[in-house]
């Protein structure tokens, strides 16, 4: 507390006497400690040491299971979080560390694993958690080593198609530690594509055309032309973004999406468990998208007018449930999408488009509003770029400016003079080490309200009515107790996960009405599912009705045919 | 002497009658392989290793992964490597069989093998061919598919799928309820069951088959109908639901299941959970993309006749803009010459929407310029380019193949129906030519893909122009030709970037540098496109058009009689090189 206190002063001080243009000249070493950076993060060798601690602590409730391995032979685990021989279960899903960019998700994935044993563990009566808080372990070991954001895997891509790989990766021009970007003032023969704005000249943006703005920049990322091809940085180490190479609306032949959908070792692991889990039912995926603050409303179809672009339209009011429970629980109204809606080839569509999972993500992090102008201070006048613009007033108010890197003037081997700066890495895609702490405990709490939500299927009721003759009418009430459906509606379309069986164990040919399987595909929250048949059987016979789905136990009960002298009333 | 002169004007005139019957007849070949017959697949892996092992510095057979149930998956590599590198060389790939019951697919590519491999060093235009090309034979897609056509129960239109156990009713079991030989033909024919109601009976004329009969009022008010109603496909209801074969071996399509507009099954019937789903798929598309340099493709599918091509739906049109459907279209019609019968199609507008094809994978995904032949077609049986007549399909059946693809309809005890008649086509019949049609049918076929590969990128280099600019300033006009139909990269290769570029590189000497270059729309242009970067490398994206010229200009500074050297990368055509001076290009004098 205290030192929170004292980095919250500092800060404080910092942002009275800093203007637009803070220079590391003002630097404060805790003001750069608390930046979002990957030091401010547990490694995943403390995750992995958190997570066995929590087995320990905890016996017979924790199994982990290694279902791959990434491009450099890591291993891929998932740790299934269930009560004790209590049978099958439905399972939320929890997925996080898809990439080397948002390093704060794994925090966020172990925190939900220790809020769901927190206490009397209630959650996890009704339903299982299976936390997988590293999928991508490649990219977030360079991340962690270099500082480098790195949204793919490591695998060889020749991004520039020159027949080298990976030969003009981006690389620390000016020696200030880290990579940002080049700007370079028009020159002639050159093309350019931005203007530095005149309000806050740290600002590179693109033109306004409708203002009559013209580009009077190029921008790049630092580095410089290894290959001798005239691109600078353009064949970086890697690789392919798993958030792109999944099957659902799969950006064919853009470079980071994978030569084909599920062409990634992570991914292919990945998809291959969940294929062997059907009794996954929800999931909640921390990275840099955000469905979850922000549900995205769109009822849009794809081309084939089959598959949702992004939500079926049905299962809408159930997504607000789950981000309902997530928000009163976790107090997270707002988070950062920085995939800013484009979900093509995503992990969380795949799952529920193609899965029939009720998925959600989220990057569990807001930038902090700014403060209500004191009265009678001068107006911020707007600049052109209104989101850079607030993440430099937050850099400036928290950080003392030490969010963004000062462009500074710097002799290039091969453009001459450009000047060097840009977004500090990792600034905008998650909270500072202050908060991280804190937040990651309140996703805990938002995925445990979501557990909370599973499905819970009972037979609310069985009756065996004598007819005639041995002729029984069997009816049969299914019902969910739980606040979330036993499946997604979009899950009756793609049929991924598997129905609810019922099944009597009596020849089809004694049946009038009903079959001895019946199939029943979805029973909404506190919803109910009747079933009727009418049986021939002979008196006193003893038969089994069965009940089982994906994740749930399996249920039997007994008919009974009635005896004689009851059959022949 | 009278006899003498007699006996060698005797001797000359059958040298010359010989001389003329060489061509027509068969050469002596070194292999015991007929195409006469359908081979299941551990007979065909044999014969594929009868070929390496007859021609083992022309064939390879390779491994490239196992089916579902552990068959291998092989291909086999034909190719000179005495004229060149294998990736050096412009390739076709043939496969068959993805479908398990379009056997005579595995067939013709086999035939293919065969003929080019019998054929290489005696007849001019195969063993050309073969020296500047490479082809990839792949017999069957799916052994496991073929190998259940052979041994166990099917249809005449089964089965497709693959053999991975699949539980096609979701009643968590797999493949528990497939069709059932009730009356111990060896064949899964029609179930009809009596039906008061029903509108068939036994025909009168044919006691293979069911007639229709028009419901007549008889003269008692009541109304005289046939009889009796199908009951679906032979079988009971092994699994006691109520339904009957709705779950037998496998159950998908693995020519659905291609990442090419791929959807999930609720879109395409059959494509798996996702692209490569499946160890067939995976084993091929893997190999595919370890061959950058092949530029044709087939697939061979039966039945119906077909030259097909991409798209496999509407929305995928763009997939082929005009310069490549223009190869389509040249190629598809000689084929349509080389195939009486057979028609050129596209696949979303003349058959159905295929969603995740294998030709749509090659074709859109990897710029290969494929087509999908689909075998046999019953026009073949009155050869007159019509569909037969229902007497004419009855007088083939019943006097050219002996009724050997029909079983009569005899009477069984159904468990559920009580009597049913049992009969009809067996797996034979419909998409399977008659084994003493199959070699012709493999040979047209066999020449159509000839055809196509004979296309496939053959570039050349014409005479550079020089023009001295300066002292030390030189002007090298190169102009790359390409003889052939398909272009070195197809227009969509090139507008989605797929595979690299060509490149076309001059290497000068040290002490000289190449100083400018760029692309020219025609030889008597005056401005070139110059390419800012790399000025010695010009990246030619689209390569070199089809039938066309690439023609580039190069500015080097360096003294008179220095040397160049100029090569022409492609993945898909043979590389070339040329080789010269600086020295002025004499100009052409008009002849006086």
């Amino acid at each position: 507390m205290r030192l929170t206190s004292c980095l919250l002063v500092t800060a404080l001080f910092l942002s009275a006497n800093t203007t637009s243009g803070a220079t590391q000249e003002a630097v404060v070493a805790p003001v750069l400690a608390a930046l979002p950076a990957p030091q401010a993060y547990p490694s995943d060798a403390t995750t992995l040491a958190r997570m066995e601690k929590l087995a320990e602590d905890h016996p017979g409730w924790m199994t982990k299971s290694t279902f791959g391995k990434s491009e450099r032979g890591v291993a891929i685990d998932a740790w299934t979080i269930t009560k004790p021989n209590a049978g099958r279960r439905p399972a939320l899903l929890v997925v996080a560390g898809i990439d080397g960019v948002h390093l704060f998700s794994t925090q966020c994935a172990v925190a939900a694993a220790e809020a769901a044993l927190a206490g009397d563990q209630g959650a996890l009566e009704h339903a299982s958690l299976i936390v997988i808080p590293v999928l991508n372990p490649d990219a977030r070991a360079i991340a962690f080593v270099t500082s480098t954001p790195t949204a793919s895997t490591v695998q060889t891509v020749d991004d520039d198609r020159d027949g080298v790989s990976d030969e003009d990766a981006p690389q620390d021009m000016n020696g200030d530690g880290v990579i940002t970007m080049m700007r370079l003032k028009t020159r002639a023969g050159r093309t350019s594509t931005h203007l530095v704005d005149t309000v806050d000249p740290r600002i590179v943006r693109t033109p306004d055309a409708a203002k009559h703005e013209h580009a009077t920049h190029e921008l790049f990322v630092e580095g410089r032309d290894t290959d001798h091809d005239g691109r600078i940085s353009e064949d970086a180490l890697g690789g392919t973004d798993l958030n792109r190479n999944f099957p659902h609306r799969w950006p064919e032949f853009a470079m980071d999406a994978g030569a084909y959908p599920l062409s990634a070792m992570e991914s292919l692991a990945f998809a291959e468990f969940v294929a062997a889990h059907p009794e996954i039912a929800s999931a909640v995926i921390f990275g840099v998208a955000d469905t979850l603050a922000e549900f995205p409303d769109s009822k849009d179809m794809d081309a084939t007018g089959n598959t949702p672009l992004l939500y079926h339209a049905d299962d809408h009011a159930m997504y607000m449930e789950m981000a309902k429970a997530w928000k009163d629980a976790s107090k997270c109204e707002k988070a950062i999408d920085i995939a800013h809606g484009d979900l093509a080839g995503s992990l969380v569509l795949w799952l529920a488009d193609h899965r029939g999972i009720a998925a959600v993500t989220t990057s569990a992090f807001a930038r902090p509003d700014a403060p209500e102008p004191a009265e009678g201070a001068p107006a911020v006048v707007a600049t052109g770029d209104a989101e850079q613009q607030a993440w430099l007033e937050y850099s400036d108010r928290v950080f003392g400016g030490n969010g963004f890197i000062a462009w500074k003037e710097f002799v290039h081997p091969d453009l001459g003079v450009v000047e060097i700066g840009g977004w500090r890495p990792f600034f905008r895609e998650q909270p500072s080490a202050i908060d991280a702490a804190a937040i990651a405990l309140a996703q805990g709490e938002g995925v445990k309200a979501i557990l909370a939500l599973a499905p819970r299927l009972e037979i609310e009721s069985l009756t065996v009515t004598p007819v005639s003759n041995g002729l029984v009418r069997i009816n049969l009430s299914l019902t969910n107790t739980g606040a979330l459906p036993t499946t997604t509606k979009m899950d009756t379309t793609a049929r991924a996960r598997g129905p609810i069986l019922v099944r009597i164990n009596i020849p089809p040919s004694q049946f009038f009405n009903g079959k001895p399987v019946e199939r029943v595909e979805r029973i909404s929250a506190g919803g109910s599912a009747q079933l009727s048949f009418t049986v021939l059987g002979t008196p006193g016979q003893r038969s089994v009705l069965s009940v089982e789905a994906p994740g749930f136990p399996r249920m039997e009960r007994e008919i009974l045919f009635p005896a004689a002298t009851e059959a022949a009333r | 002497m009278r006899f003498f002169t007699a006996t060698l004007l005797l001797a000359s005139l059958l040298a010359a009658q010989t001389a003329h019957a060489v061509p027509q007849q068969r050469p002596e070949a070194k292999t015991s392989l007929r195409f006469d017959h359908f081979r299941d697949w551990t007979t065909m892996l044999a014969e594929m290793d009868e070929l390496e092992k007859a021609f083992p510095t022309l064939f390879t057979v390779v491994e490239i992964g196992r089916s579902s149930l552990g068959l291998p998956i092989v291909v086999g590599i034909l190719e000179q490597r005495s004229t060149g590198a294998e990736l050096d060389k412009p390739a076709m790939y043939i496969d068959g069989n993805i479908h398990g019951n379009e056997v005579q697919a595995g067939e013709t590519v086999l035939y293919s093998a065969w003929y080019l491999l019998e054929h290489y060093g005696k007849n001019d235009a195969i063993t050309q061919l073969v020296d500047r090309s490479v082809f990839y034979f792949v017999p069957s897609v799916n052994p496991d598919g073929r190998q259940n056509w052979f041994d166990k129960l099917n249809t005449s239109h089964s089965a497709r799928t693959g053999q991975l156990p699949t539980d096609d009713d979701r009643d968590g079991v797999c493949d528990e309820d497939g069709p059932d030989d009730l009356n111990g033909d060896g064949s899964v024919g029609q179930m009809w069951r009596r039906d008061p109601t029903g509108a068939y009976r036994p025909s009168e004329q044919n006691p293979n088959e069911m007639e229709f009969i028009t419901p007549v009022l008889k003269s008692d008010g009541t109304m005289l109908r046939g009889g009796w109603s199908s009951a679906g496909m032979e079988g009971i209801d092994n699994d006691g639901d109520g339904l009957v074969n709705e779950d037998g071996a496998g159950g998908y399509d693995l020519n659905r299941n291609w990442p090419a507009d791929w959807h999930p099954e609720h879109v395409q019937n059959g494509a798996g959970d996702w692209p490569f789903s499946y160890p067939e798929s995976r084993a091929v598309g893997a190999f595919i993309r370890t061959r950058p340099n092949i530029a044709a493709g087939q697939a061979y599918h039966n039945a119906g006749g077909m030259i097909l091509r991409g798209p496999g739906a509407a929305t995928r049109e763009d997939d082929y803009p005009a310069a490549d459907r223009a190869v389509y279209e040249s190629i598809a019609k000689t084929g349509e010459e080389l195939l009486p019968g057979y028609r050129s199609m596209v696949i979303h507008s003349d058959l159905y929407p295929v969603r995740g094809g294998f030709v749509n994978y090659l074709a859109e995904g990897m710029g290969i310029v494929s087509f999908t032949n689909e075998l046999w077609t019953d026009k073949r049986i009155m050869q007159n380019g019509q569909g037969p007549s229902k007497k004419q399909s009855q007088l083939f059946d019943e006097k050219l193949r002996f009724d050997a693809t029909n079983m009569p309809f005899t009477k069984v005890m159904h468990p559920t129906h009580g009597e049913v008649l049992v009969g009809g086509d067996t797996k034979w019949a419909s998409r399977i030519p008659p084994s003493w049609m199959l070699e012709e049918e493999c040979h047209r076929n066999f020449a159509f893909t000839m055809h196509h590969a004979g296309e496939m990128p053959r570039l050349r280099f014409a005479d550079p122009v020089i023009k001295r600019l300066g002292p030390t300033l030189w002007q090298l006009d190169l102009e790359i030709m390409n003889d052939a139909l398909i272009p070195s990269r197809t227009a969509r290769a090139a507008d989605k970037h797929i595979g690299m570029p060509d490149r076309l590189e001059v290497r000068v000497p040290q002490g000289a540098r190449v100083v400018a270059s760029g692309f020219k729309n025609g030889r008597f242009d005056i401005n070139f496109a110059e390419q800012l970067d790399t000025p010695s490398v010009l990246d030619c994206e689209r390569g070199v058009p089809s039938r066309s010229t690439l023609f580039t200009r190069f500015l080097i500074e360096a003294p008179a009689g220095a040397a160049f050297d100029v090569q022409y990368r492609a993945e898909k055509a043979t590389d070339r090189t040329q080789h010269g001076t600086l020295h002025e290009t004499p100009k052409l004098s008009p002849t006086p």
